[in-house]
């Protein structure tokens, strides 16, 4: 009798658990303002918190990346050996430093972006979920930053703003499943929709089959009105290119231009819509 | 009260392991679910009812660290409680292995959970070679770390709790 009674409590809990849970959900789906308050004031208050405890176990991180990811680091080693012995080759015939002066100019001044406002943020640290592909930036709105607004490197887009607080920021970016951005391929009408795969570097488009695409073409964003994105923001190249028979799309895996493995600092692009 | 309070620590501890210390520790871009286990061990320790009741507020605070849809991981994380409360009510007689083989199957049933989840409320795409790495490294390191989330929500949940385990 007790027993049977504490079961009958325990399925009312989880009911009215369930329910509650659900009805976040269609809070949050219907874009209720006080849930979206609630997470940037969880991000304003937990961030710093987070960015203590993220400095105070950075060694054992430095460690376990050093065990996990010694194949990588060999790779990027091997990589930027390379590099310097490129480098060092130019720097003979006496180029180098007036080139890569220009380039870091051109970098840090984003000639993609145009004469769009840039705001410069540090990286601060990578998601928690296992399911998220966002990273979190030192920047916020009191730096102009606000949500939806487009992030790059020197290199091409990372994502866009979801959340914004006072002095932080999250990002979603280009390889988050939930991501959409209108592409274009650089100097054709061709137009698509590149979405996040949740894998590395790597997104996936889809074009009209008509659409002439060949591996090596840059995709740009594709401004729409209304839409997330100014129009002409490196997104990345074709990789290749499938149509099936029958489809009327063609389907196209893109690398991304910029490296989302190495973002260290990245710049808030302070564009909106206009309606 | 009481207890209340210790939950509420053992919670806000777990978010600033998992955001400071777990994150990093990632095996192929998958890190460790601290938070799904104290959904777990409290199924464990306390039953359906509490395990169900953590595992929500667990949720809700990945949730609101994470940028998933708010309520989705509370969803599950109270399901995966009061389910893993109830299965381990009913084993008769529990091995030493039992609390880490329950918490390994628990993390995969969770994962597939959420991505099931996901996919009712328009989230897809979550079913590619990533899901196998991170239900891996979930559920290993679930299944590593339960004797220590045993422990502590023992504690936290009070002496029902204790004596519970204790006649286990």
């Amino acid at each position: 009798m007790a027993l049977s009674r504490r079961i009958g409590r325990s399925r009312f809990t989880l009911v009215l658990l369930v329910l509650t849970s659900l009805t976040l959900l269609t809070l949050d789906f219907r874009g209720f303002g006080p849930l979206d308050q609630a997470r940037s004031s969880v991000l304003s208050v937990f961030a710093p918190v987070g960015e203590g405890a993220t400095d105070l176990f950075r060694p054992v991180g430095n460690f376990w990346h050093g065990a996990f990811a010694y194949d990588d680091l060999q790779r990027e080693n091997d990589d930027l050996r390379a590099q310097i012995d490129d480098l060092q080759g130019q720097v003979t015939t006496g180029e180098v430093a007036k080139r890569s002066n220009q380039e870091l100019l051109a970098q840090a001044k984003l000639p993609f972006v145009g004469d769009l406002q840039t705001v410069r943020a540090r990286v601060t640290s990578g998601a928690v979920a296992n399911f998220d592909d966002t990273i979190e930036i030192g920047k916020g709105s009191n730096d102009g930053v606000k949500k939806d607004m487009p992030v790059v490197t020197g290199t091409g887009l990372v994502g866009s703003v979801v959340q914004v607080s006072d002095n932080r920021a999250v990002v979603r970016l280009l390889t988050d499943t939930s991501f959409q951005v209108g592409v274009n391929a650089l100097g054709t009408a061709f137009n698509g929709v590149a979405r996040g795969q949740g894998t590395d570097n790597q997104l996936r488009a889809t074009m009209d089959v008509t659409a002439q695409v060949t591996p090596g073409q840059i995709l740009v964003t594709r401004a729409i009105p209304g839409g997330r994105f100014p129009s002409d923001l490196p997104v990345g190249t074709v990789a290749t290119v499938t149509a099936d028979d029958g489809s009327l799309q063609r389907s196209i895996d893109v690398n991304l231009l910029a490296d989302m493995q190495d973002l260290t600092y990245v710049s808030v692009v302070l564009w909106e819509p206009t309606p | 009260m009481k207890v209340v309070a210790r939950v509420a620590l053992v919670l806000l501890s777990a978010a600033v392991l998992e955001r400071g210390l777990f994150s990093q520790l990632r095996i192929g871009g998958a890190a460790a679910d601290i938070l799904l286990l104290l959904a777990i061990s409290a199924g464990m320790v306390g039953g359906p009812d509490r395990g169900a009741v953590v595992g929500f507020f667990a949720g809700l605070v990945l949730d609101l660290l994470g940028q998933s849809p708010l309520g989705l991981y509370a969803l599950v994380y109270c399901v995966v409680g009061y389910v893993v409360g109830a299965a381990h009510s009913a084993v008769v007689r529990a091995s030493r292995w039992e609390p880490m083989v329950l918490a390994f199957l628990a993390s995969a049933v969770a994962i597939a959970l959420y991505v099931v989840a996901s996919f009712m409320v328009g989230r897809s795409g979550l079913i590619n070679p990533h899901l196998l790495v991170v239900t891996a490294v979930v559920s290993l390191a679930n299944a590593v770390l339960v004797p220590f989330t045993n422990r502590t929500l023992r504690w936290a949940l009070g002496d029902g709790a204790g004596s519970r385990a204790a006649v286990r």
